[in-house]
């Protein structure tokens, strides 16, 4: 285990001094150290090219600098902040503290005449090189805003903050990374959110011990509470609203600087199924589609494994006019319907990846021709039959009804299993699949709480926002699920009156 | 540990997987219908099989053989077949006249336990062979095979032929109170026609009743909402010109087992809701309130109509309509044998009530 050791994070105190830290950033060529005398001070200024605003260094630091310094000798460096305007100052002996700090961008100023410390003014520019704005399209809906997060978390929090306007809401903010040190921000609504649950979240962040966290996806996995699921165990979301709505609801959220993720804990199975836009259609009908998508899935998975069945070992099931065309559209089929089906699922999966791995527009085009000439031409070579695939298709199509992309992708994966137990035993083997996965999913748990809820453990109360969207006179109560400190959003009694008449 | 867990249950089902028998669906023979004949001392077995050309066109295909036993004759169907004889979609069974007078419970017997056939299959019996209806069939249609299953089904769902299928079938036949009845065919020139039903007696074919008593059978068995029966109304000579053709929109019977002195009497009330779809021109005139006189006919004429038939199945010493029972659901310690003794000479009263709801746009 020897090799690993080089992996894992030193907790050594640092012994590092203000000359040394000074050598050891020289090395870099972005590195600017610049000293000079203003009146009787002599003053250096360090910090990372790469990192600073460059508008800022000289409007905001350098020029107060060189002008105020000499008028008020008396200036030192805790009290910097009477000349330099800017907000975030800090005074640091810290060598380690004022490492860590440089590389995220600030501007360290020190005085020859106090060694041993300096000023840490933040010049950071924190916008360079990332995305102003996120037009949610991997969420995509209709109706309703189209405003996602981006990859500043800055930004992040403050298009939260717009929306949940009330002292309650915490941000609590830590370091991830060994390499990185990205900030990571746990937000919650205090009097909500379950304290334990915050806890837990608490936990196994600070327990995360990584170099460079990528996106937040890699939080997910890392803290996920069981890494060999193919389920998502945390909800991701780009979406501001669905993020608002966890909070309400009494889950907690994760940023992390650099990804345009929050991840939502605990999830249940069935948020992974709503959509925001079911909230914005009348209950009818988002609950209509929400039943839809529901159905989508089943028949996603299981649509080819039942083909397979029933053409193999239960031909007795076809109804007598599905006969005929069955039979006629595997005459000519050199395989057994296993082959077939592996062979257009796979076909399918490629056209997927490829698309996803292309340029859009070629991935358009790359769409019609896999779709319509690859398909056509199978079927007329007589690799396919025409039934299977328009089942195949309908599949793909139904697993893409999934509005969470990690989700439709567990089902993609979830398809194949089902496939092989269909070519070995026929339905009793589908029977044992579905019953493998409803035992797997049962077990499953986000952050220590069920992930099937509130259909196992059974939570009759909390039906009204999981098949069915429950018009909002009936939604005020937060899923007890969650184990929420307050229980109801906004007044039931209010929200249950009617206001037919104006007074 | 764990891995070693997986790979075992890996393995096992890997291993069990080759112990299904799979029978891809292309890979078999399908037979829908099947025919039993027995003549000069042989029986003879007709399967036909559906061969499917262009899409859903199909044609029918017959395989015919013979033997000396009921139980060789799939065997040597396969011997003449390419690929492996499967029953598993069958939806007809059609018994011969003369093989059906020897009993056909070597058939039904062996179908009860046939787990790959459905309970929905139709049974019936052809006048002359089977083989040669199915003949008819399959040379008269042009693409669908499944002819008489189908005709079958319509009309039991919109005429006169009460439901009859396997299940219900082995239901009368192993009921202590009752007698299985299918449907019968006939050859009619170069046509297949329902006749009416043939009558069973321990699974042996033993009469039948035409198309208009066995409208008779289905209002008298339960609650049916279809049918058709023809009635004569007047004395009027000419041809036609004295009936009344009568639909049934809901027809219900209801059963009364009594002690009449020392008889049992069985009192059989049926109330029918009728529309009266043709009826002869006279009836129209006007003033006069010639459907209630029309109503009192009709009635009286169903109910003699009723004595008859049971009647009739009392002489065969035969239960289609499960007197039996209903006896012994309102009888403590039903004996069939003593039941069946008393039978033939069974006081059975029909009561029947008509109510005409409409006749038609422009009464």
């Amino acid at each position: 285990m020897s090799f690993l050791s080089f992996f894992k994070k030193k907790k050594r105190p640092s012994q590092l001094t203000m000359p040394q830290l000074w050598e050891k950033l020289r090395r870099s060529s972005d590195f600017v150290e610049v000293s000079f005398v203003v009146g009787r001070k002599e003053l250096s200024v360090y910090y990372f090219d790469s990192l600073v605003d460059p508008k800022v260094l000289q409007e905001n630091i350098l020029c107060h600098l060189q002008n105020d310094l000499s008028r008020r000798p008396d200036v030192q460096l805790e009290n910097l902040q009477q000349i330099v305007p800017i907000q975030r100052i800090e005074v640091s002996e810290d060598a380690a503290a004022i490492e860590e700090k440089v590389l995220k961008g600030f501007v360290v100023v020190s005085f020859r005449e106090q060694p041993g410390k300096a000023a840490l003014i933040s010049a950071a520019n924190e916008n360079l090189g990332l995305r102003e704005n996120n037009d949610t399209e991997n969420e995509f809906s209709v109706v309703g805003p189209k405003v996602g997060f981006v990859e500043n978390i800055g930004t992040n929090l403050h298009l939260l903050r717009r929306q949940i306007v009330t002292p309650n809401l915490v941000f609590r903010e830590m370091m991830i990374g060994s390499v990185s040190k990205t900030k990571v921000v746990i937000a919650y609504i205090d009097g909500v959110a379950n304290p334990e649950t915050i806890r837990t979240m608490t936990q196994r962040i600070e327990a995360i011990d990584f170099d460079v966290v990528f996106d937040n996806a890699i939080i997910d996995q890392i803290i996920a509470d069981n890494s060999k699921t193919p389920f998502p165990l945390f909800l991701s979301t780009e979406r501001i609203d669905r993020a608002v709505y966890a909070l309400v609801s009494g889950q907690v959220a994760v940023f992390c600087d650099g990804s345009p993720y929050a991840i939502i804990g605990p999830s249940t199975f069935f948020d992974f199924f709503t959509s925001p836009e079911d909230y914005s259609l009348p209950w009818v009908l988002g609950s209509f589609f929400r039943l839809i998508r529901f159905f989508g899935v089943m028949f996603s998975i299981l649509a080819s494994p039942v083909y397979i069945a029933v053409l193999t070992y239960h031909y007795e099931m076809i109804p007598e006019d599905l006969l005929g065309p069955i039979i006629y559209s595997r005459s000519n089929v050199p395989f057994p319907p296993v082959l077939e089906v592996l062979f257009l699922e796979i076909t399918i999966e490629l056209l997927r990846e490829a698309g996803a791995r292309l340029p859009t527009k070629v991935a358009q085009t790359l769409g019609i021709v896999g779709g319509i000439v690859i398909g056509q031409a199978t079927v007329d070579a007589g690799l396919a039959s025409t039934i299977l695939l328009i089942v195949v298709a309908l599949a793909a199509l139904a697993s893409f009804t999934t509005p969470i992309f990690k989700m439709s992708n567990s089902i993609r994966f979830i398809r194949f299993p089902f496939i092989l137990f269909a070519a070995c035993w026929g339905g009793i083997g589908i029977a044992f699949a579905v019953c493998g996965l409803l035992i797997h999913l049962g077990r499953l748990q986000s952050l220590g709480y069920p992930y099937l809820v509130p259909f196992y453990p059974l939570r009759v109360r909390n039906f009204r926002d999981t098949f069915v969207r429950s018009p909002y006179s009936m939604t005020a109560e937060r899923p007890t699920f969650f184990r929420p400190q307050s229980r109801f959003r906004y007044d039931p009694e209010n929200a249950k009156q009617k206001r037919d008449i104006d007074e | 540990m764990g891995m070693k867990r997986w790979l075992a249950c890996l393995l096992g089902l890997l291993l069990l997987g080759g112990c299904a028998k799979s029978r891809p669906i292309d890979q078999i023979q399908i037979i829908q219908q099947m025919g039993y004949d027995f003549k000069d001392d042989q029986y003879i077995g007709t399967a036909v099989y559906p061969t499917f050309k262009q899409g859903p066109m199909t044609k029918p295909n017959m395989l015919t053989t013979s033997s000396p036993t009921v139980y060789d004759l799939i065997p040597r169907l396969s011997a003449k077949s390419a690929l492996p004889i499967e029953e598993g979609q069958l939806r007809l069974i059609l018994f011969g006249k003369q093989f059906a007078e020897r009993g056909i419970e070597q058939i039904t017997h062996s179908l009860a336990r046939n787990n790959k056939v459905g309970s929905h299959l139709f049974l019936g019996v052809a006048e002359g062979s089977a083989k040669e209806l199915l003949d008819i069939t399959a040379k008269t249609t042009l693409s669908d095979t499944l002819y008489l299953p189908n005709l079958i089904k319509q009309n039991e769902q919109s005429m006169n032929l009460p439901k009859t299928n396997l299940h219900l079938f082995l239901y009368r036949y192993f009921s202590p109170g009752s007698d299985p009845f299918l449907p019968y065919f006939e050859k009619k020139g170069g046509f297949v026609k329902l006749e009416g039903v043939a009558l069973f007696r321990d699974g042996r074919y033993v009469g039948h009743v035409d198309l208009r008593d066995s409208f008779l059978m289905k209002i008298l068995l339960g609650e049916t909402k279809n049918g058709v029966y023809q009635l004569k109304v007047g004395e009027r000579g000419k041809q036609g010109e004295d009936r009344v053709m009568l639909q049934n929109l809901w027809a219900k019977p209801t059963y009364k087992w009594r002690r009449d002195g020392d008889r049992h009497v069985l009192d059989v009330f049926v109330h029918i809701h009728a529309s009266v779809r043709d009826y002869p021109s006279w009836l129209d005139e006007p003033g006069a309130n010639l459907f209630t006189d029309v109503k009192k006919k009709m009635e009286k004429e169903l109910e003699q109509d009723m004595r008859r038939l049971f009647h009739y199945f009392q002489e065969k010493r035969i239960d289609p309509m499960g007197i039996g029972d209903f006896v012994r659901s309102v009888t403590r310690r039903w004996d069939r044998e003593s039941f069946y003794r008393e039978y033939p000479d069974l006081d059975i009263r029909p009561h029947v009530t008509v109510d005409i709801i409409h006749t038609g746009i422009g009464e």
